[in-house]
C-alpha cells in the first residue's frame, strides 16, 4: 500500500523535499563552526611572525579584525598574544577610527566582503599588511588569502601587492604558499 | 656496526606511526584552542578544518575501493579524451575498440555497453537508459577544466542508484573561481590531426565567477584488424560554460551547461532489407549532438551539515543506420547530510527523473512504441556511527527506488571502517546493487542476421521482454590501506560478487510471419533471466613519492569471471562475457621533475590476453604491453609544451574483439604534440 503510495505520489514526495530544503536555506545558522574560524586565526597571528614592517612600530602590534563577532573571538580567545617580542593588540575594525592606518595588520573575513573595495583602495600602499578569508582576494588586490586546499587550510599571496604596500616576506612563508600575480 | 635494539624499535615503531611525531591532537586543539599559538604554519596547514561539499571523506578513510585522478595526473598522462585518461585506474579496465568507442568497466562484463557502470559528470548522469551503458564518444569537456575524477570500484548503489553494481565514475569539473583568465590549446599528431580549445573566465558583477569554453578535435581512423583503413575518424565540436556565486557566505549556486556536435565514424553490419542480400556492411559518419544545463543549490550551514538541491535538463541525439534517437532527461535531485547526536551522520535524499525517447529504427530495428516516458523515483538513507573515538566507524544504509520497467528496487548495504592509527585503514562490506531493465531490454525487436534459404529465410531476431526483470549483485568486499606520511601508499582490496537474474538470449521456436509480406520464417531470441555467476579478485595499488622530483604509481588486478546459466537455458551469450575481461593487469607511472622545467613522465601497462566470441562479443586479444611517454616543458609558469609518444612498443595491436555487429580496430603507435598558454 505505502508502495503503491510511492509510485502515485513521487511529486509529492519531491515537493516536500524542496520545501524542506527551502526551510533550511531560510533558517539562519544554527551551528558554528569555531574551530576552523580559531584555526584560521592562529595561522593569521603566526603569519605575522614572517612578515617585516619598514616604517612601523616595532614592539605593539596593532591587528584589525574585520568579520562577525565569533570570529573576533576566535581571535581573543587564543590567549596571551606576544609573538617574537611583538606584543600584539586586536581590535576591531572601524570605518570611522581615525587612526586606523596605524594598525599593521587587517583580516578581513568573507562576511564582510562588501566592504572590500574601500579597503583595498584605502590601504593599496599603506604598508598595512591584508589577510583575507574571501575567495579571490588576493587577485583583487589583497595579499595573503586564505584558502581551502584539499580540506586544509592554504595560502595564496599576491607579491606584487605586498612589494607595493613596502611589505617584504619571508621565503619560508612563500614557499608554503600559491604565488598569484607576478 | 652496532644498533642498539631500542633504536630498531624506534625506527621500525616510527615507519609504522609516524603520526606519533607530529605532536598534537586535533581533539586536544579543540578542547584547549591555545595550543594552536604553538604550531608552526606547517602544522596549521595541516588540519582538516574544510568539509567540503556533500561529506567527501579523503580517500584514504574510505569504505570503498576508490581512487582519484587528480588534474596533474590528467594533465601528465597526456590523454586528450576521458576514457584514455581512465587507463590509469587501477582495477578499471579500459580497452579501445575503435577510434572513438571503449569497453570500459571495473570488475567483469566489459564490452562496449558495460551495463554495471554508472558515469556521471557533476552529479548528472550519462548512462544510457536505452541500451544500458555509455557512450563514451560523447563524453567529454575541456581535460584543463576537470577537477579530478573519482572512480569507486564495486557496488554504489545505495548512494548512487541503479546501475552502479560493478562501479561509479564521477568527473568534477573546477569551480569558475579556479579557471579565471584565458587559456589556449592545440597541437596535433599522427592519430589526432588537430585539436584546440580556448577557455575564458571572469567575475560576475553581482559576486561570482563564470567561465566559457569552446573546443575542438578531429581524430583520424585506425586500422582494422585486416591492416585496412577503418571507418572510425571522430571529430567533435563542444562548448559550455559554468557559472558559481556564493548567495551568502553559506549558500552557493552553481549553473552551468554544454553543447556539442560530432561525427564518430563507424563500420558494421546490418540487415538492410528484407529480401536478397539482406544484409549490408556499410561506413557511416553517426551524427550526434546534444547539450545540458544543470543547477544546483548548495548550502553548507556548518562542517557537518550540507544541503544541496540539484536540476538538470539533458538532450542527447544520435543518427545511425540502426536507429535514430533522441533521449531527453529531466531529473531533480535533493540531497542532505548532517550529523546527528555526537557520534551520528546521517545522509538522506530524494531524486526524480523523467526520461522522454524518440526511436526510429529502420528495417532491423524497431520498438512497439517509439515514443515513450520512463521513469525513476528514488529515495536512500545512510547512517554512519563513530564508535571508539572515531576508530571504528559503521556505515548502514539503503536506497529504495521505483522505476516502470522493474517496479520496487532495494539497495542496502553495511560497511565498517576500522582505523586503529592514523595510517593504517581496515575496511568491508556487504551490499545489495541492481542493473535495472533498459527500454531495448523491454521492447526492442532488431534483426540481428539473416539466414537465406530457398524455402523460406530465417531472421534472426532478438526481442525485448516485458518481464525482464532486474540483474541482482550481492557484493562482497574487503580492503586494507597503509601510509607512511603522504609519500608511501599501499591500497589492497578483495571482493567476492555473486550474481543472479544476469540476462540471457534465449532462443524459442522458429515460426511463419506473412505480414508485411514477404512471408518470413522468424526465429525468435527473447531477453530473459536465467544467468547467474560469480567474481572475485584482487586489486592491488601504491604509490610511492621517491623523492620531491620523482613519483611512482604501480597497480596488479587480478580477476576471475564464471558465469553460468540455468539448465532450462539454451543461452549461448552470456559465458563468452567470461573471456571479455583480462584476469590480469599491471601498471607503473612515472613523474620525473627534470631541471629547467621539464618533466619526463611514462606509463607502462601490461594487459592479459582477452578469450572472446568473434561470433558474440569480443575476440581472442593476445595480451599485449603498452609503454606512454610524455615530455613536458614550461619555459615560464603559463606556458607549456609537450610531446607524446603513445604505444611506443607495438606500431599497432587490438585491445578488445567486435561489438555485437560491429567492428572493431587497432591502436596505432602515435606521437602528439600539445601547447598550451594561460594569461
Amino acid at each position: 500500500m505505502f508502495l503503491l503510495k510511492f509510485k502515485n505520489s513521487f511529486f509529492g514526495v519531491f515537493l516536500v523535499g524542496a520545501l524542506l530544503f527551502q526551510w533550511f536555506f531560510a533558517v539562519s545558522t544554527i551551528y558554528a563552526d569555531t574551530f576552523a574560524s580559531q584555526v584560521k586565526a592562529a595561522f593569521t597571528l603566526k603569519i605575522i611572525d614572517f612578515v617585516e614592517w619598514p616604517n612601523k612600530e616595532n614592539t605593539t602590534f596593532l591587528v584589525s579584525v574585520l568579520g562577525d563577532e565569533e570570529l573576533f573571538e576566535s581571535f581573543k580567545g587564543l590567549g596571551e598574544i606576544e609573538t617574537k617580542g611583538r606584543n600584539l593588540v586586536l581590535k576591531k575594525y572601524n570605518v570611522n577610527d581615525k587612526n586606523k592606518e596605524k594598525c599593521h595588520v587587517i583580516f578581513i573575513s568573507k562576511s564582510r566582503r562588501e566592504m572590500l573595495p574601500d579597503i583595498l583602495k584605502e590601504f593599496e600602499d599603506r604598508s598595512v599588511l591584508l589577510i583575507g578569508d574571501v575567495p579571490g582576494f588576493a587577485q583583487m588586490g589583497g595579499m595573503v588569502n586564505l584558502v581551502e586546499s584539499e580540506g586544509k587550510l592554504g595560502m595564496e599571496v599576491n607579491l606584487r601587492n605586498v612589494k607595493k604596500a613596502g611589505l617584504s616576506i619571508s621565503s619560508r612563508l612563500l614557499r608554503l604558499a600559491k604565488i598569484i600575480g607576478n | 656496526m652496532l644498533v642498539s635494539n631500542k633504536s630498531i624499535f624506534l625506527i621500525i615503531f616510527l615507519f609504522f606511526f609516524p603520526s606519533t611525531v607530529i605532536g598534537y591532537d586535533i581533539d586536544q586543539l579543540k578542547k584547549s584552542p591555545k595550543d594552536l599559538r604553538k604550531l608552526s604554519l606547517e602544522s596549521l596547514m595541516d588540519i582538516p578544518i574544510f568539509s567540503v561539499s556533500k561529506r567527501e571523506e579523503s580517500s584514504f578513510e574510505a569504505a570503498a575501493a576508490i581512487f582519484v585522478i587528480s588534474r596533474e595526473d590528467i594533465r601528465r598522462s597526456g590523454a586528450q579524451n576521458i576514457p584514455e585518461a581512465l587507463r590509469m585506474v587501477p582495477g578499471l579496465e579500459v580497452a579501445s575498440i575503435d577510434s572513438n568507442k571503449w569497453a570500459i568497466t571495473s570488475r567483469g562484463f566489459q564490452e562496449r555497453f558495460s551495463n554495471k557502470l554508472l558515469v556521471l559528470i557533476d552529479g548528472r548522469s550519462v548512462y544510457t537508459p536505452l541500451f544500458s551503458g555509455v557512450y563514451w564518444d560523447v563524453q567529454d569537456t575541456l581535460l584543463e577544466d576537470i577537477d579530478r575524477i573519482e572512480v569507486i570500484r564495486g557496488p554504489g548503489g545505495t548512494l548512487w542508484g541503479a546501475n552502479a553494481a560493478n562501479g561509479v565514475i564521477n568527473i568534477i569539473t573546477k569551480k569558475a573561481s579556479e579557471t579565471q583568465g584565458t587559456y589556449v590549446e592545440g597541437g596535433g599528431g599522427s592519430v589526432e590531426k588537430g585539436f584546440g580549445a580556448l577557455r575564458y573566465g571572469g567575475k560576475l558583477e553581482s559576486g561570482g565567477n563564470y567561465r566559457g569554453y569552446l573546443k575542438y578535435f578531429n581524430r583520424d581512423n585506425f586500422d582494422d584488424l585486416d591492416g585496412m583503413k577503418g571507418a572510425d575518424g571522430w571529430d567533435a565540436a563542444r562548448g559550455g560554460f559554468r557559472m558559481d556565486s556564493e548567495i551568502t557566505e553559506k549558500n552557493s549556486v552553481t549553473v552551468q551547461g554544454d553543447y556539442y556536435q560530432g561525427d564518430s565514424g563507424t563500420r558494421s553490419t546490418l540487415v538492410e532489407s528484407v529480401t536478397a542480400p539482406f544484409s549490408q556492411t556499410a561506413d557511416e559518419d553517426v551524427q550526434v549532438s546534444g547539450g545540458n544545463l544543470l543547477a544546483r543549490l548548495e548550502r553548507n550551514s556548518s562542517p557537518d551539515s550540507n544541503m544541496r538541491f540539484q536540476f538538470y535538463h539533458d538532450v542527447a541525439k544520435r543518427k545511425e543506420r540502426v536507429l535514430r534517437q533522441t533521449i531527453q532527461t529531466t531529473d531533480l535531485d535533493f540531497q542532505h547530510s548532517t550529523k546527528l547526536f555526537q557520534n551520528q551522520h546521517i545522509v538522506w535524499g530524494l531524486g526524480q527523473r523523467f526520461i522522454v525517447d524518440k526511436l526510429n529504427g529502420g528495417v532491423a530495428t524497431s520498438f512497439p512504441n517509439e515514443d515513450r516516458l520512463s521513469l525513476i523515483s528514488s529515495s536512500f538513507i545512510q547512517d554512519e556511527i563513530s564508535l571508539a573515538e572515531d576508530k571504528l566507524r559503521l556505515i548502514i544504509g539503503s536506497k529504495f527506488s521505483w522505476n516502470n520497467y522493474s517496479g520496487v528496487e532495494v539497495q542496502p548495504n553495511f560497511k565498517f571502517l576500522l582505523t586503529p592509527k592514523d595510517n593504517h585503514t581496515i575496511w568491508g562490506s556487504i551490499s545489495r546493487a541492481v542493473r535495472t531493465p533498459s527500454r531495448s531490454e523491454d521492447g526492442i525487436n532488431i534483426t540481428g542476421t539473416v539466414i537465406p534459404s530457398e524455402s523460406g529465410s530465417i531472421f534472426l531476431k532478438n526481442l525485448g521482454n516485458h518481464n525482464f526483470d532486474t540483474e541482482n549483485l550481492i557484493a562482497y568486499e574487503l580492503g586494507y590501506r597503509f601510509r607512511v606520511k603522504s609519500s608511501f601508499l599501499i591500497d589492497i582490496t578483495g571482493f567476492y560478487n555473486d550474481y543472479d537474474n544476469l540476462i540471457t538470449a534465449e532462443p524459442s521456436s522458429i515460426f511463419i510471419e506473412t505480414s508485411p509480406q514477404p512471408t518470413k520464417l522468424i526465429f525468435p531470441i527473447t531477453f530473459e533471466n536465467k544467468g547467474f555467476g560469480e567474481t572475485f579478485g584482487a586489486e592491488v595499488s601504491g604509490k610511492w613519492d621517491m623523492t620531491d622530483w620523482w613519483r611512482l604509481n604501480a597497480s596488479f588486478t587480478w580477476l576471475e569471471v564464471q558465469l553460468h546459466v540455468d539448465s532450462s537455458s539454451s543461452d549461448t551469450f552470456l559465458q563468452p562475457l567470461e573471456g571479455t575481461s583480462p584476469e590480469f593487469q599491471f601498471h607503473l607511472r612515472s613523474y620525473i621533475d627534470l631541471p629547467k622545467n621539464f618533466e619526463l613522465d611514462s606509463s607502462l601497462y601490461f594487459v592479459n590476453r582477452l578469450d572472446g566470441d568473434s561470433s558474440n562479443v569480443g575476440s581472442d586479444i593476445p595480451s599485449y604491453a603498452r609503454l606512454d611517454v610524455r615530455l613536458g616543458w614550461k619555459p615560464v609558469d603559463d606556458i607549456e609544451f609537450s610531446l607524446g609518444i603513445f604505444n611506443i612498443l607495438d606500431p599497432d595491436h587490438p585491445e578488445f574483439g567486435p561489438d555485437r555487429g560491429g567492428f572493431s580496430t587497432q591502436v596505432p603507435r602515435s606521437a602528439l604534440g600539445k601547447f598550451s598558454y594561460r594569461f
